[in-house]
């Protein structure tokens, strides 16, 4: 079934509801957010008109001013942020109830720290959060995915000299991404038991040096990955010529991706996936099905890498 | 020591440094050759210890495919005696796998074979292994073009020319195995 179809389906089966239920808290909210604006822009502007009539230096009332309209202007951003989670929590089970059968939705889960590192596919983050978590069997195949922000914490230090000759060394922490996108792992159709990394970018002449690498025979293949592996023969038990296409296939429609199979599952990281695929645009009735066919759309790309991958397909030992 | 002799001994020093390095070389990828040529022959041979479990399985349901079934288990006899040298056992392998397919073809007309559960299992165990021989192929391959490269693009090909080594051939697939087949077809 088409995107379009499926969320018709879902419309006439209860989502038409809960949609119109959504759109009117959706209204509420929009209305309370202009009182809001109206407030705390009449409230910046009297503060600075105050300050400034009390003889204070106008840079001084700018400042004012202006954090009051910035607390206004938050406000504003957590009850849209509510309303986009509330979206989510309400309208993506419906919507997953007719499209895809047994599959379930936690906004505020994500794929657990343990499984990211476990997929050896990054360095340990410091700093490791995600949201969207969706889990089901599609076909034969187990699988769940989740959008997941990874980050690693770096310190710079300056030192400066003031006119007297004394120095000052400061720390300051920053924070930079390892991983920021989309996190799948499905349950492989092929038995294995060693590691096999599929890695963005072509092979260089020290790309030997970072492990095992492995390589395939498929010079277009080559061209866009290359593969590390604990065991050779293993890697092209996985990589068949027909998985190597498939993949190629894969980065057409996901964007850029690092894969791994370890533990009989298949990782796949997409940092070119948008983190924000699965938010309403909360500035457009929810009532519109045009919102969520685009969730859905986002959905069913993930959802259907089994299918790209051809995972359903149990002709092997393992069932 | 003057100049000289301390340039002569830097420069000794250093080709035959740089000789160990592709004398190493060039054995590891020979050692690499022999290591994936091993990969292939344990694949092959946990396919040949299937066969037993397949003949006791499709022997009480496909009586009138005598043929078939004797020739399976002459080839599996053949390698149980050990005599095979290495071209023998790639022929064996490839009659093997012909024999093979007609067995899952013609368990197409016995309904009973296709639903018994061993008989499912088998199959799914020796698609595994098909697919971990073109597997150990492959590695077989690449093993021999990184030996082959070694052998003829200088300055490895100094080093191999002095110990001696030959050019090795791919293990190519038979002819019959390069027609597609539709395992899935056959499991359906």
């Amino acid at each position: 079934m088409t995107v379009h179809e499926c969320v018709a389906d879902a419309l006439q089966n209860g989502l038409g509801e809960t949609l119109s239920a959504l759109e009117h808290s959706r209204l509420q909210v929009l209305q309370g957010n202009r009182k809001i604006m109206l407030w705390f822009g009449g409230a910046a502007i009297a503060t600075m008109a105050g300050m400034l009539l009390g003889g204070l230096h106008w840079g001084l009332a700018l400042a004012a001013g202006f954090i009051v309209f910035v607390i206004g202007a938050l406000i504003i951003s957590r009850r849209k942020a509510k309303l986009a989670n509330l979206f989510k929590q309400e309208a993506i089970p419906e919507l997953l109830r007719t499209a895809l059968p047994g599959f379930w939705y936690a906004g505020s889960r994500c794929v657990s720290e343990f499984e990211f590192n476990n997929a050896n596919l990054f360095i340990r983050p410091d700093r490791y959060s995600g949201k969207d978590y969706f889990e089901g069997t599609y076909g034969q195949t187990r699988l769940h995915f989740s959008l997941v922000h990874a980050e690693e914490r770096y310190e710079t230090t300056t030192t400066d000299t003031d006119s007297d000759g004394h120095t000052t060394t400061r720390t300051e922490e920053h924070w930079r991404d390892i991983f920021k996108g989309l996190f799948f792992s499905a349950d492989f159709n092929k038995q294995f038991n060693g590691c096999t990394l599929v890695r963005a970018g072509k092979a260089g002449i020290l790309s030997g040096l970072f492990g095992n690498l492995v390589k395939l025979e498929d010079p277009r293949f080559s061209q866009q990955f290359k593969v590390y592996s604990s065991d050779q023969i293993e890697a092209r038990y996985l990589l068949t010529p027909r998985m190597m296409e498939r993949l190629l296939d894969l980065k057409d429609s996901l964007g850029s991706f690092e894969l791994s199979f370890v533990g009989s599952w298949v990782n796949i990281a997409a940092g070119g996936f948008p983190y924000n695929a699965f938010e309403p645009d909360v500035t457009h009735p929810f009532t519109d099905p045009a919102q969520v066919e685009r969730t859905l759309g986002w959905i069913f790309l993930v959802v259907r890498i089994v299918e790209e991958l051809d995972l359903n397909t149990r002709i092997w030992s393992k069932q | 020591m003057n100049t000289i002799t301390l340039l002569t001994f830097v420069c000794v020093g250093l080709v035959l440094l740089v000789g160990m390095v592709l004398f190493n070389i060039m054995v590891g990828r020979k050692n690499r050759v022999q290591f994936a040529f091993s990969g292939i022959d344990t694949q092959l041979k946990k396919r040949f210890d299937l066969i037993p479990n397949l003949m006791a399985t499709v022997e009480r349901y496909m009586q009138h495919e005598q043929q078939v079934l004797q020739q399976l288990t002459s080839l599996r006899s053949q390698t149980v005696r050990g005599t095979a040298t290495t071209d023998d056992l790639v022929q064996m392998d490839n009659q093997l796998t012909s024999a093979l397919r007609s067995v899952f073809a013609l368990s197409e007309n016995y309904p009973q074979l296709r639903a018994s559960e061993n008989f499912i299992q088998l199959q799914g165990a020796l698609n595994e292994t098909e697919e971990q021989i073109a597997a150990a192929r492959r590695a077989y391959n690449a093993a021999v073009t990184d030996y082959n490269n070694g052998c003829e693009m200088f300055p490895l090909s100094l080093v191999a020319r002095m110990m001696r080594y030959r050019t090795k051939l791919w293990f190519e697939i038979s002819e019959a195995e390069r027609q597609n087949v539709n395992v899935k077809g056959l499991w359906s």
